[in-house]
This record gives C-alpha cells, structure tokens and sequence, in this order.
C-alpha cells in the first residue's frame, strides 16, 4: 500500500483515533468555555447598545448629565429645534422614552411589569428597523402600538391583534418587531408621539406637552464633514446638552457597564478566570498528547532527525489539534448562544475579530505546550529513553 | 501455598521518579512497588484461582506510587482537575450573589408579612397601593404595628465628583423601628428633620459616601446626611434611607397615601401563616399579603429565571459543570489508559479485576481530595477580590463547598473505573 501524502504530525495524530478523540473533546470544551466567557460579557455590551445602533441618526443629543441610556434625562426639546438650523443638517429627529411608568398588563395570565416605551414622530424615520418602517403608518390611531417580539415571555407574547393594558389604559397591539432585551430591559414597546402624551403626561406641569425628550437625532446632508458638524454644534449650543456621534453615544454606555457596574466586573473577571482555564486546559491535554509519543519521538531522534525536525513536528501536531478542536467548538459555542439568547433575548453572537481572537490564543497555547512536553526528549540522550 | 514473588523491571520510580520522564523512563516501574507483594492463590467465587491484594494498604500505596511514578504529569492533571473546580466554584459563587443580592434589603427588615401591590416585580419595581390597607391590616387582633415604606430611584449627586447616578430611595416614618441593622436603628430619628439621609457605606465608589454633615444634590432638593448604615446595594449604584417627608419632596411632592409596601409585624406567638390567610380574605385584591418565606421565594424566583442576569449566571454554571465532569473525566481516564499495559501486566500475573479497581479508585480518590484543596483556595481568593471590588454579598457556602467536593469525588471515581473498563473486557495478552 502506498504510504499517505500526510505530514508526520497528522498522521501521529490519526495512529490513535481513540486517543485523538478525547484530546480533541478536551480542546472543543476549553474553547467553548472561552467563548462562552467572552460571550457572556459581549452580550452585555452588545445588548446594552443594540438600540444605540439602530437610530437613524449621524449625531445625538442628549442631556449633558446622561450617563446610561436607562436612567432618565431629558432636555428641552428647543435644543433640537436649534440644530435645525444649522448648515449640514438634513433633518432632527426627538426620540422619547419611558422606563419607569409604563407597565405591560399580561394578556393571558394578567401579570403586570415594566417595559420600555419608545416614541417618535411618525413622520420621522427614527429607526432603520425595515418591519418598523413597514408598520409606521398603524400607530397613527389612538392607543396602538408595536410590540417587540423578542421581549421576555413573561409578557404574554401578545401577537397583531392583541388586545390589553399599558400603564392602566387598553392598548392594541398593530404589529411586531424585533430589537432585543438588556440587563435592565425586559421588553420594548413603539408608539407614536401623540399617544405617548396621553399615556405618560408629565406629572409636574399642568399642561400636557412634547417638550422634553429623551434622545435628540441629527441627520446630516450627505458629503458633510460630521465633526466638523459636531465642533460647530457644540459650540453653538448651550452646555445643557451634549453633542455625540453614533459611537461616543454607544461608548458612553460601554463605560458605564464597564467601569461603574458590579455585573460588569463580574464578566469581566469570569471572561479572565475562563481565558486562564481554558488555555491551561489546552496546556494539559497537548502537554500528556505529545507525551504519549515520546517514545516515537526519542526513536525519531536516535535514528538521526534534528531537534528542529522535532519542535516542527511538535509545533504541527499542536496546529492541527488545535484547529481540530477548534471548528466543532465554534459550532458548539454558537448552539449554546442560540439557547441563552433564545432563554433572555440578549443579543449574543460572534464577529470575526472574537473568533480570530480565540483562535489564536488556542493555537498559540497547544503550539507552546507541546514545545514545553518534548523538551524532554530534545535535551535527553536517545538511549536514556529506552532504559 | 506457594509465594509467587513479582520483581520490578528497573529500579524503584521512588529514585527516578522525581526527575520525571526522560531520565527515568515510564515503564512498569512505576507501578510496582520497590517490595515485591506476597500473593497468594485464592479461591473465587466462581470457582476460579485467582490471587487478590491481601490488604488495601499495599493498594494505596500503589496507587500513591502510581501518582508520585511521573511528578510533573500528576501535577499537570491535578491542575485540570483544580481548575474545573476553581471554575464550578466561581460560578456557583456567581449565581448564589444573585439570590443573596435578592433578599439583601428584605433579609434586614423587621417584618412578619409584607402587603405589597398585585403590579409587585421587585423591591426597586414594588408599584403602589393605598395607605388604607394597611390600616385595614392594622386592624386586626394579632398585628402589633403597620409601617409603610416608600421605595423609588432617584438621581443622586456625588458631593466629590459630581457624577450622578440612580441609587435606590427608601423612605421610612422616622418612628417606625424598621430594621434589625443597629446602626440604621440608632439614627433613625434624626430622618424626622426634613432632607437629611443615612447612606449606605458599600455603595459603589462613584456615588462618593459623603461624610456626615456634607450636604448634596439629589433630585430636585439637597439632602444632608447625619448618618452611616451597612446593607449594600447590591446590583444598583447605591442605597439611601430618608424620612418619609423628605421621600415625598424628592419624588416631587408625591403623595404618602399611596405606599409601596408595607411592613406588617404580628404580636408574638402569632401564626404568620394563619394570619396571612385571613388577612388575604379581608382584605381587597388590589394588595397582597406575603409571608417572609414567601418573599424570599418570590425574589429568589424573580431573580433567577426573569432576570438576563440570573439567566446568564445559571447557564454559567451549567457550562462549569459539564467542563468540570468532562475535563475530569479527561485528566482521569488518561491517567489509567496511560497505564493499561501495566495494569494488564498485573492481571495477567493474576491480580483480580477488584483489587485493580480499587487501585483505581484510590488514585481517584488522592486525585479528589488533592485537586480539591487549592481549587477551593482559590475560589476563597477569587469570592475575596470580588466582594471587595463590588461588595456584592459573595461567600462560600458549607452546601456549596460539599457539594462541588462530592461532584468532584463522584466524578474522578467515576472516570477512573470507566477506563478500566477497557481492561476488563481486555484479554491481557491482546494489551502487549
């Protein structure tokens, strides 16, 4: 039988299909454990500023004071109306919110939690959401609203058609759409501007009003220069509100959860205790893996091989573990971040530069420990092997 | 009866052992021990010879033999089996926060049944009710006292930097011995002066404690504070306890009739339960009645399954768990495969498929036992660094620390006599 076109490395590996088997089950689950670390944290972050990137929008205003997007502060909404007349600026977009007062009665079991409302104008295309843009036009009848779909269940999800409370008042559902919980949302609801004002009237004036809003958008002509637009608005405005573009906005949220949040330390320390774990497990299995073969090796170098012929047997040996492990664990990875997302509706998935991030980390662990596991035979002399 | 003497094929691992493997070389060695054993013949159950290790002390030490034969590969293996521990520990140190953090507030006031709203999510999302059911409830024969508590957000200034944060308002009628925390009891009264604030010393760094006397912006007023206490905010920025007239100013003028919740305290001897019950028929359905067993529940509830945060920190640790059986699984089935030939040696000069066995699970059990000791130091060190980071309520639990060392031992034994299996179905010449 001809021999195999294969590299030595990999066919070391093959010799024991059984012994490859549990090495590579070894490495599948310390990369998922990276990767379930990383995505624990990612899925705050993400989560935390998943509405941030869907307003249609090239610069926000927002109170100068705001420093999350939860927590209510609101700024008069005559600042917007300034921005209007500022060159480069194609159109302003208010977006108002409510956290605290808006409570969703369950359809079917009538439970009664919070929700986040969010209103707009309706002539205003505030999100780049399509099924959004699609409904619009529905919201222009009193009480009606959209509902997200990927709101808790806890909710009742209330599907076109339903019919129930919002904040004591019967509302009717138009439509759904798709944007996603957090760490302090559990749910979203749409409506238009005017609906808002009947539902949430601000309770220290008299006279129902629009005045204050939550989020000011600011679409600039296309071809402007957006921080040349930016310096001139921060300049012009009073300090009352703060000028920022759309990642200065989803940056400040970051730093919140980042630096001024327990749960954000507890993500990060589980993400370093998870990297450490899981590169020392990487460590373990290639270390007794390339052990097994000593022998193979001490017999290699007692027929002649160089050392280097060695190290780049045992460098490839690693690679290919590595990788090996790696692309089942991807998939895995993904199936556990399909269920958790499915459980809390949190945003939870994978870009390239966290994958290549992981990837390189694996292979660079099961290259080093398998350097560090035939040291042994590199420095020894063949025949001691043997003994 | 004839004495069967096994010799070893090259010098006690005892010598060699310690420089590890390439100067020692892994053979048999290893597993015998430098004093041959006396065996003898017996007859078995079912009528075959066999021989059997006369007492479990020559198999401990051979399975101590065993771990000691290849230092650095013992040290290696127990480090996999000390990590899954460490991670299973965090873990579950994670996910018992979130509950701990639950009933922090709730665990501290002096209550037998709490009235709350039907719209009740938790305590910082209580919704309201009138006052007058709770003098309804003061009605009854068995209840000593009735105390409302006013609960809300509001902003709150650090009198330092000037950052503002949402911390968590409560709002207490200065008279009412509302807690079991002394300090909070102490200066209690002086909430009767109008915008004054006892704050709680473990709020986070950015809501800047201010010393007593400072004075600081909060909402629409300022607030002085004259006063310390110690519960911890939990997963919130901070906490305050303020009188109930200066709740209302801070909250805008909100009216105290319409409570948030209201703490019931029951004469002694009592029955919660019963009183519970029949508060729960007299009174309308627009409040509930909960005993303290109920609210811990509740919360509980509430925070482990509708909460991201519960969520995440519960697939947390089902993750750790499989990691852990499976990387243990891992690090002890190499352990016994890596040594098949020298079991196989064994059988075939006539030891029983038992006593090798309880070789193995020797071994395990060192490996268990061993593995589990720095893991659980470890994990003492990481629940340290991060109460002292978040001061969220984090500690290792008895329930907890004997139940990740039975998984662990339960785990190890288990994988251990998995891969003799192999052996056993084996025909000890087929394993040369």
């Amino acid at each position: 039988m001809a021999p195999l076109r294969l590299p030595l490395a990999l066919r070391i590996l093959l010799h024991t299909p059984g012994r490859l088997a549990v090495s590579i089950a070894g490495i599948v689950l310390a990369v998922v454990l990276m990767f379930s670390q990383a995505g624990f944290r990612n899925a705050m972050f993400d989560s935390q500023t998943e509405l941030i990137h869907h307003l249609n929008g090239d610069l926000f205003l927002v109170s100068r004071l705001k420093y999350l997007l939860y927590a209510r502060d609101t700024f008069p909404r005559r600042r917007l109306e300034q921005v209007r007349a500022c060159p480069g600026v194609q159109a302003v977009y208010p977006l108002y919110m409510e956290t605290t007062l808006a409570i969703w009665k369950n359809p079917v079991d009538g439970g009664t939690r919070p929700i986040r409302v969010l209103a707009f104008n309706l002539d205003d295309p505030v999100l780049d959401l399509p099924e959004v843009r699609a409904q619009t036009r529905l919201l222009r009848m009193p009480n009606t609203i959209l509902f997200d779909d990927k709101s808790r269940d806890y909710f009742g999800q209330p599907t076109t058609g339903t019919e129930t409370e919002l904040s004591g008042r019967r509302v009717h559902v138009m439509g759904t759409f798709q944007l996603g919980t957090d760490f302090v949302t559990d749910g979203n609801v749409l409506m238009s501007d005017r609906n808002f004002l009947k539902f949430f009237p601000d309770r220290a004036s008299s006279a129902p009003h629009l005045d204050r809003l939550e989020i000011g958008l600011v679409r600039l002509t296309p071809g402007t220069d957006l921080l040349a637009v930016q310096r001139e608005l921060r300049e012009t405005l009073p300090d009352d509100v703060k000028v920022l573009t759309k990642a200065e906005l989803a940056a400040l949220e970051v730093k919140y959860w980042k630096e001024s949040s327990a749960i954000g330390y507890i993500f990060s320390l589980g993400m370093a205790v998870g990297f450490v774990i899981g590169i020392i497990i990487c460590y373990q299995i290639l270390f007794s893996n390339v052990s097994n073969y000593l022998p193979q090796f001490a017999t290699l170098k007692a027929m002649g091989f160089t050392n280097r012929y060695l190290v780049g047997v045992v460098l490839q040996q690693g690679f290919f573990l590595a990788i090996l492990g790696f692309i089942p664990a991807v998939g895995v990875a993904q199936l556990l971040f399909w269920g958790v997302s499915g459980l809390t509706g949190l945003l939870m998935f994978m870009t390239i530069f966290r994958i290549a991030f992981i990837l390189l980390l694996t292979v660079a662990m099961c290259m080093v420990s398998g350097i560090i596991a035939v040291r042994g035979v590199i420095k020894a002399d063949p025949a001691e092997v043997f003994r | 009866m004839i004495p069967v003497r096994v010799y070893p094929r090259s010098p006690s691992p005892l010598y060699s052992g310690e420089r590890g493997w390439g100067e020692g070389g892994e053979t048999s060695a290893g597993l015998l021990p430098p004093h041959p054993p006396t065996l003898s013949p017996e007859y078995r159950g079912d009528g075959s010879l066999g021989y059997s290790l006369r007492n479990d002390v020559m198999a401990t030490s051979l399975a101590v033999r065993n771990l000691m034969h290849s230092k650095a590969r013992t040290l290696v293996a127990m480090g996999g089996v000390c990590f899954a521990v460490v991670l299973l520990f965090m873990q579950l140190g994670f996910f018992g926060t979130v509950s701990l953090t639950a009933m922090l507030i709730y665990d501290t006031l002096d209550y037998d049944l709490l009235l709350t709203s039907p719209n009740y999510v938790m305590i910082g999302g209580a919704g309201q009710f009138s006052q007058r059911r709770l003098f309804q409830a003061e009605s009854h024969p068995d209840v000593e006292a009735v105390m409302p508590l006013y609960v809300g957000r509001q902003v709150w200034c650090n009198p330092h930097s000037g950052v503002r944060r949402s911390v968590v308002v409560l709002g207490i009628r200065p008279s009412d011995p509302i807690s079991h925390v002394p300090e909070l009891e102490r200066e209690r009264p002086g909430l009767a002066r109008p915008d004054t604030v006892l704050v709680d010393r473990l709020s986070r760094p950015e809501v800047g404690v201010p010393a007593v006397g400072e004075r600081n912006a909060s909402g629409p007023i300022h607030l002085q504070t004259i006063g310390h206490f110690t519960i911890g905010p939990g997963f919130e920025a901070g906490l305050i306890v303020v009188g109930d007239q200066t709740f209302s100013r801070l909250f805008g003028g909100q009216p105290l009739s319409a409570v948030n919740l209201g703490l019931v305290k029951l004469r002694s001897g009592a029955d919660p339960q019963q009183v519970a019950d029949q508060l729960r028929q007299s009174l309308p359905s627009d409040v509930r009645v909960l005993t303290r067993p109920e609210v811990a529940a509740r919360e509980r509830h509430y925070w482990l399954t509708s909460t991201s945060t519960g969520i995440i920190f519960g697939c947390g640790v089902i993750v750790a768990a499989l990691f852990g059986i499976v990387i243990t699984y891992q690090v002890l089935s190499l352990e016994v495969t890596h040594r098949l030939s020298e079991y196989a040696t064994l059988k075939a000069v006539g030891f029983s498929d038992i006593s090798l066995s309880l070789v193995v699970l020797q071994q395990a059990l060192i490996f268990a036992v061993v593995s589990y000791l720095p893991g659980f130091v470890f994990a003492l060190a990481i629940y340290h660094v991060t109460h002292s980071v978040t001061k969220l309520p984090i500690g290792m639990t008895v329930e907890r620390s004997v139940g990740v060392f039975l998984l662990n031992l339960l785990t190890c034994c288990g994988s251990g006599l998995l891969a003799l299996r192999i052996l056993r179905r084996a025909d000890p010449v087929d394993l040369f």
